[in-house]
């Protein structure tokens, strides 16, 4: 039969895939001390993030390796891999899915005097098992026409009768979407925050579709006039060299929401992470943690990524000043998780697919 | 003469029913047993199981002192020293002729391999396509390739399933002649399954009669023909017309004449008459009606009304025109069983 | 998002026809064969992520999706996948009988290349076209500058989805239509021109039904692949029962209601397995004359209307998508270190899941020798299962192996196994196909007379089944190899420390939002596929059956 040929080169194929596998410096990850090394489980995949591994192995000389994936998938392997998991830091790009893994167990409490000192008491688990390390702001985009002429807007505009036709968002499985309900419904009640759901979906120019940056293009392009979004994909329009991108960013105006006398403040929400329940390398874990919360981290998350820094006192990069001017709700961002399958109820019952 | 493989009471089950039912055979050097049936008689299954390609559910296939298939037992196909021509010839469409022919002579040395093939190929008279590929061989040449190819290996005993009943009726003749010629030549014991009788009468050293799984009766073709062990038995090897009779004090007495019955008590029999049982007679014989005439060529194909009971013959002439006919019965071509 | 299995079967060869062959006629032999013993194994292996969706899906639940949403994603796939049945069968039974039958410009060149979209994932072709149709984009502001209302122009709608997704399958069904109108019998068509039936008419009323179950074949090919995208019509906001899955497992956190879910996919794939099957089983009747076929002159006129059919389907399959993202890809700075990596992983891992997906499917055809054995009917399951469906089940065995391989379960090698076992679990059925149809050249005789010379069962194998088969085992192994590379939602959960196909590189940027940067491991995919899809195709357009095949 074939079986040897095809033996072969599955022999030949594997020892060349591990060969790739090998370091830089030679090493093969097999010999590695666990000293030296530093798994990261990570739903975020942004550029930026290739800069701060890069970052910390040269301040530490801790060599980084990565599984990207999505949070649920991620939650799924981990709980997969049981003790045998070799993840030590978790990495989300929400707080919802920070709560989920938490509510997995797999994320174990961390002490440490950095972590907490810096970041902020809303924005990280009271219990230590998750920390966030950027901030980016749910803001409505309206177009240049349909802003309100004193920048004061709030998230109910989007479902109010004026705006009739005139809404872009994007599906409601979105997680940022989850979060913003489930931040709605803690800050109102949930019959308010079902209404607005309903009151969106009558006021949706077009099904949900794309993602937030398509909103943003829609609204510039006049297919509607006030679209929901993360900050920092309108601030990456703003910013970018590619002539298109920017003319969607000039004919629209973000607006932090909630900003008025009174009102909530902007809904925030974070990217963050925690040390694994089964981390083979703790300590190193909780040096990237830290490494996080460095003045150098906390620049290349806003410089590269356009996120806002999460610790507390820490400079927003120059490029990013003039879009960070808002004041934050002080909701601790936990709630996201806890209501995230209740948000997903709410937009399922108002018929927002 | 012990036979090169032996059936001792063979059977073997489909769904509970048996296809081969307590079958045995023998099969001898050099000789060419025929093993006719109609189809579903189990021939074929009973061939499949002396090649090994199908476990026996009970009784055994020997060869020689060496015992190859019985229940629990079961030696592979290629470890018997027994070749096979199969219906649809079954030729390897990926190899030439030559290959194909070669294929069971692997642990011989290449040059001796070929040689070997090219002279199996030379006694099918098939030399000259040696390069070519199956599919672009006739019906009759890859029947030959297949006798070859399952000759190549010089087995002890060779099978061939219906090897002729894919031809047509022009080549055949040639071709079984052919055939018949390499089986000799290279002396293994054959056995063909056929459901001509033609076939099977001309080409048997020896002639084995099945039906429904059972041999029914085993012996040179002419004694066969002409003294089947039953009516069933007749009817496989020929025409033959079931006459009912009477036994009087040792003859049978039937609408068309009477035989002579030794030792059978009297009272109703049945009698088995050939058509060349129906003699043309003088003033002695039988005067029957001719119900139909139809002219074969070299023979008048008669049949015969008499007593209510209808008979075939096979004549030379008659009386053109003629309403009757004289008949007397040829006991040679008669057989007397019990009534149904 | 994966290429076709049983479609691509060659017609069985003249050889076949006139070997008379007992249906079912069982060849038992008195001790069960290790090689049949070797194919259940393989079975057992492939089938074992559908075991634990099954057993997932009769554990308590948390809340899922409430059965009203349910209703609409099973009404929006039964459309969706009814659109796609009649889209992609029109076009490629139209495209089939266009190259088969008649002579126009650019024929030869049409014949193969229109198999080629095949090389383009469903979801690339979706960034594509949803790009460029996008209410910001060119042909929108275009026509708004022009003053034309462009919203009737959307692809992110469900006529939109059906289109595109018809776009991206026609080729399933154009390479078995394309196989059953060369092995039709000429004398039929013949005998309907004298009983005076125009060309079109022996279209209609003797060509097409005779190639009914090759059409039937394809669709349910185009149906699976819609059934088990995500990808696509994720990214076209259109919401099927695949989305349910997703959203049962990532918003609500519940796998076992996404296993419920599953197991409704599951049955409608199964489904479309059996309607394949059984469309299969009728093409065995075609392909006795080795004559060839006459091709139809198509005038100047109807000449260019053929030829731009087929221009327009290859520009909107594959060339217009593939040429915007390039235009996009244009906009931005390729990471050229990170796509090499991941074009190089792409590559070993496509080989290695090949020789894999091979071995195990060889184990469980040459087990079955030809015959549908069950072995290869269960196996067929994991090729119509949604990505999303096998991640789930896949995470089953992936526990064993990473619990039991211990900490060095992230050594590269555990990982890699796992990979190339989930490639396995789904991709088997697609190698089993071809190789199926490949043995169906061996006779059951063939292969006894392999054994009365002398010849062990192994053996047998070896010297006939393998190299009777082996234009199949290639055909086999291209399709896989092109599946490979396409595949993602096994490699996106499954995959080792540092792992990256091109695939994956292409999903993680779109889910960015950087589609200029997603464009070029798109862009790198399609052009890693089209090589082998182009020798398919060509090894396939020309193989006539009854064409001489030493």
């Amino acid at each position: 039969m074939r079986s040897r040929p095809v033996l072969t080169v599955l022999a030949a194929v594997l020892s060349l895939l591990a060969a790739c596998e090998r370091r830089p410096d030679g090493t093969a990850q097999g010999a590695e001390a666990s000293s030296g090394q530093l798994n990261i489980y990570t739903a975020r995949h942004y550029d930026a993030d290739q800069q701060l591994y890069a970052g910390f192995k040269e301040a530490t000389g801790i060599e980084v390796r990565t599984i990207d994936g999505n949070a649920a998938q991620l939650v799924e392997r981990m709980k997969a891999e049981g003790p045998a998991s070799p993840a030590d830091v978790v990495l989300m790009a929400d707080a919802g899915a920070l709560w989920r893994a938490e509510d997995a167990g797999l994320l174990q409490p961390t002490q440490s005097a950095v972590l907490s000192e810096r970041i902020p008491a809303n924005l990280r688990d009271p219990a230590g098992r998750w920390f966030g390390f950027a901030r980016r702001a749910r803001v409505l985009v309206f177009s240049k026409a349909a802003a309100p002429p004193n920048g004061q807007a709030a998230y109910a505009d989007l479902a109010d009768p004026r705006f009739r036709g005139r809404v872009c968002v994007r599906s409601s499985d979105n997680v940022y979407n989850l979060s913003t309900l489930a931040a709605l419904t803690e800050l109102w009640s949930r019959d308010r925050a079902s209404a607005w759901a309903r009151g969106v979906v009558a006021n949706m120019a077009r099904p949900p579709q794309g993602g937030d940056i398509d909103q943003i293009r829609a609204v510039a392009a006049g297919q509607c006039d006030v679209a929901l979004a993360n900050s920092y994909y309108w601030i990456r329009l703003a910013r970018s060299q590619n002539p298109a991108d920017k003319a969607a960013a000039d004919r629209t105006v973000m607006v932090f929401p909630e900003q008025a006398d009174g009102a909530p403040g902007a809904l925030v929400n974070i990217s963050g992470g925690g040390v694994a329940a089964n981390a083979p390398n703790r300590a190193n874990a909780v040096r990237f943690l830290e490494y996080l919360t460095s003045a150098e981290a906390q620049a290349i998350l806003a410089e590269a990524n356009n996120e806002y820094p999460a610790v507390q006192g820490a400079e927003t990069p120059q490029a990013l000043r003039p879009y960070a001017d808002f004041r934050p709700a002080a909701l601790p961002v936990a709630v996201y998780g806890r209501r995230q399958a209740e948000a997903q109820a709410l937009f399922d019952e108002a018929g927002w697919r | 003469m012990t036979p090169v493989l032996e059936a001792r009471a063979v059977s073997r089950l489909f769904a509970g029913r048996p296809a081969v039912d307590r079958a045995s055979l023998q099969l001898h050097p050099g000789e060419i047993t025929a093993l006719l049936g109609p189809s579903g008689s189990g021939k074929s299954t009973l061939l499949r199981i002396l090649a090994g390609l199908e476990p026996a559910d009970a009784g055994e296939v020997r060869a020689g002192g060496r015992r190859l298939s019985a229940p629990g037992l079961h030696v592979a196909p290629e470890q018997r020293d027994i070749g096979m021509v199969f219906q649809d010839y079954a030729l390897f469409p990926h190899l030439s002729v030559l290959d194909n022919v070669a294929f069971g002579l692997r642990r011989l040395p290449r040059p001796e391999r070929e040689l070997r093939a090219r002279g199996e190929l030379n006694r099918v008279r098939l030399l000259d396509r040696a390069a070519s590929f199956p599919n672009t061989l006739s019906g009759g040449e890859q029947q030959r390739v297949a006798l070859a190819r399952a000759l190549a290996r010089d087995p002890a005993v060779i099978l061939l399933d219906e090897p002729f009943s894919g031809l047509d009726q022009g080549l055949r003749t040639e071709i079984r002649d052919m055939a018949l010629d390499a089986l000799r030549s290279a002396g293994a014991a054959a056995l063909i399954v056929t459901h001509d009788a033609e076939d099977a009468l001309l080409t048997a050293d020896r002639l084995a009669l099945m039906e429904s799984g059972r041999i029914l009766q085993t012996g040179v073709p002419e004694e066969v023909y002409a003294r089947p062990v039953s009516l069933a038995a007749a009817r496989l090897t020929g025409d033959a017309d079931a006459l009912p009779a009477q036994v009087r004090a040792g003859w049978a007495c039937t609408a068309y004449g009477e035989i002579a019955a030794p030792g059978r008590p009297d009272g109703p029999a049945l009698v088995m008459a050939r058509p060349e049982a129906f003699r043309p007679a003088e003033d002695d014989g039988r005067e029957v009606a001719v119900a139909e005439r139809r002219f074969a060529g070299g023979a008048l194909r008669l049949t015969l009304m008499s007593g209510g009971v209808p008979a075939h013959a096979r004549w030379r002439f008659t009386q053109p025109g003629a309403q009757t006919v004289r008949v007397r019965l040829d006991s040679r071509f008669c057989a007397v069983f019990d009534p149904v | 998002m994966r290429a076709t299995p049983m479609a691509l079967t060659e017609v069985p060869a003249p050889e076949a026809a006139f070997a008379r062959r007992p249906r079912g006629a069982p060849w038992t032999l008195a001790a069960p064969s290790p090689l049949r013993l070797a194919a259940l194994l393989a079975a057992a292996l492939v089938v074992l992520p559908l075991i634990a969706v099954t057993f997932l899906a009769f554990q308590p639940a948390e809340a899922g999706p409430s059965p009203a949403i349910l209703a609409r994603y099973a009404q929006d796939t039964a459309l969706l996948a009814a659109g796609v049945a009649l889209g992609a069968t029109g076009l490629g039974a139209v495209a089939a009988w266009l190259v088969v039958m008649h002579r126009f410009p650019g024929r030869g060149l049409f014949e193969w290349a229109l198999a080629l979209p095949l090389a383009a994932p469903a979801y690339v072709l979706a960034y594509g076209w949803a790009d460029l149709l996008d209410v910001a984009g060119p042909v929108h502001t275009a026509l708004r500058t022009a003053g034309l209302d462009p919203n009737w122009l959307q692809v992110r709608t469900l006529p939109g989805a059906v289109l595109l997704l018809s776009f991206a399958f026609y080729p399933y069904v154009y390479l078995t239509a394309r196989a059953a109108f060369l092995s039709q019998p000429v004398c039929s068509l013949d005998a309907a021109r004298t009983l005076g039936c125009s060309p079109r008419q022996v279209f209609f009323r003797v060509a097409l039904p005779l190639a009914r179950p090759a059409l039937a074949a394809g669709a349910a090919l185009a149906v699976m692949e819609t059934l088990a995208d995500y990808g696509a019509v994720t990214y076209l906001g259109v919401q099927t029962l695949t989305t349910g899955v997703v959203r049962a497992f990532t918003s609500y956190g519940s796998p076992e209601v996404a296993a419920r879910l599953s197991l409704a996919l599951l049955g409608a794939a199964a489904l479309m397995l059996w309607l394949e099957r059984s469309g299969r089983s009728g093409q065995t009747y075609a392909a006795r004359s080795g004559r060839p076929l006459g091709r139809t002159d198509l005038g100047p006129v109807a000449g260019a209307v053929a030829a731009a059919f087929c221009t327009a389907l290859l520009l909107a399959a594959l060339l217009i998508p593939a040429i915007w993202l390039a235009i996009r890809a244009g906009q931005a700075a390729p990471d050229l270190p990170r796509l090499a990596r991941a074009g190089a992983t792409s590559l070993g891992m496509a080989a290695a899941g090949t020789a894999v997906t091979l071995g195990l499917a060889v184990a469980i055809a040459f087990g079955a020798r030809g015959r549908t054995a069950w072995p290869a009917r269960v196996a067929s399951l994991g090729y119509a299962t949604p990505g999303a469906v096998m991640a789930i089940g896949l995470l089953a065995p992936a526990a064993l192996i990473w619990r039991t391989a211990g900490a060095p379960a992230a050594g590269v090698i555990a990982g890699l196994v796992l990979l190339l076992y989930a490639y396995a679990a789904r991709l088997t059925a697609a190698a089993l196909g071809p190789i199926d149809a490949g043995l169906t050249r061996v006779t059951p005789s063939m292969d006894r007379a392999a054994r009365t010379l002398g010849e062990t069962e192994a053996g047998a194998l070896r010297r006939v089944h393998a190299p009777v088969a082996r234009g199949a085992l290639w055909t086999a192994a291209l399709l896989v190899f092109v599946d490979v590379l396409k595949e993602l939602p096994a490699t996106l959960i499954l995959r080792p420390f540092n792992f990256d196909t091109l695939a994956v590189a292409a999903s993680n940027y779109a889910s960015d939002e950087r589609l200029a940067q997603a464009a070029w491991p798109a862009l790198l995919l399609v052009a890693l596929a089209v090589g082998p899809v182009l020798f398919l195709s060509r090894r396939i357009a020309r193989s006539r059956p009854g064409g001489r095949r030493p």
